[in-house]
């Protein structure tokens, strides 16, 4: 998620009271997984972009559901 | 809730430790592990069944409790915490045509903004209410984790009450349920009909003989 300016070991802070929308930074369960993507709504698709490069979107089709954990609201970097 | 993955597998906590298992999730159960069960003991049957054992974390179980109970208190002018994971709430004034509606606003809430089950008993007592929780956490009686004794008519109660065990009244433990056996009360039902005159524990251990306002109960329960 770089290209969101979340680096690796970059404290996120989330807020599981909200409900995601488009554009949004959220963790999302990916294959019994927590993953932090960009939701993105697409016409009648969604999509979780990696706003990095080197990775690919995940796309939801009808019947696909898509659990979003919560929404990520800032994020904390550490120096040291 | 940090582990998705973990969603419908053998998980058990262990005690401080790791001496005995102090939490199981509903698949262990099932395969007739005990709470408390020493983790010696256990260790060959986990490992044939593959159980995943973790280490308990009591400050986290602490602050995602403060968590619930925070949201809780949104719900009620009144919140008694009875324990890290029960508490009642004052409902006296409210609509009792939909307190099984409230109970469900109440249930998804805590689920949305901590991730955690819980189920809803709603009764006219705190010990009926610890019932009415009971019924809904084991599916016995309401409807999606969200039972209301006071919505259920006298015929249903009382079949639901003739088959649930008295030990599972609050106060009831295995010495009051020894000697109810011996008075041949066994259900909750037969404690609720026990004659008073005859039997001086339904006075003082009987739900409907205690009369507070309406009470609603919450525990966790995966």
């Amino acid at each position: 998620m770089v290209g969101a300016g979340i680096f690796d070991g970059d404290l996120l802070v989330v807020d599981k009271s909200l409900n995601p929308s488009s554009g949004d930074i959220v963790i999302a369960i990916v294959d019994g997984d927590l993953t932090v993507k960009r939701l993105i709504k697409r016409g009648s698709k969604i999509v979780l972009k990696p706003e990095n490069p080197r990775y690919k979107e995940i796309e939801f089709k009808d019947g696909q559901e898509l659990q979003v954990w919560g929404v990520v609201t800032s994020t904390v970097k550490k120096f040291i | 809730m940090f582990t998705p993955r973990l969603e419908g597998k053998r998980v058990v906590v262990l005690s401080n430790n790791d001496g005995c298992a102090v939490a199981r999730s509903n698949e262990v159960k099932l395969l007739g592990i005990k709470m408390g069960e020493p983790w010696f003991k256990m260790e060959k049957i986990a490992n044939q069944h593959g159980i995943i054992a973790f280490s308990s974390n009591y400050t986290l179980y602490g602050d995602l409790s403060a968590r619930v109970m925070s949201i809780l208190s949104t719900f009620s002018p009144k919140q008694e915490i009875y324990s890290i994971d029960e508490c009642f709430l004052d409902l006296d004034g409210f609509d009792p045509q939909s307190l099984i509606t409230y109970g469900q606003t109440i249930r998804q809430a805590v689920k949305h903004n901590v991730g955690i089950p819980v189920c809803v008993g709603i009764s006219d007592t705190k010990t009926l209410a610890k019932l009415a929780n009971h019924c809904a956490k084991k599916g016995l009686a309401g409807e999606n984790g969200v039972c209301d004794f006071g919505r259920m008519d006298e015929q249903e109660r009382s079949a639901l009450f003739a088959s649930i065990p008295v030990r599972e009244v609050w106060g009831v433990g295995s010495r009051i349920t020894e000697k109810l056996l011996t008075m041949n009360i066994e259900t909750v039902e037969g404690l609720r009909t026990a004659s008073q005159k005859t039997n001086h524990i339904s006075q003082t251990r009987s739900p409907s003989t205690h009369p507070p306002p309406p009470k609603e109960k919450f525990n966790s329960g995966h």
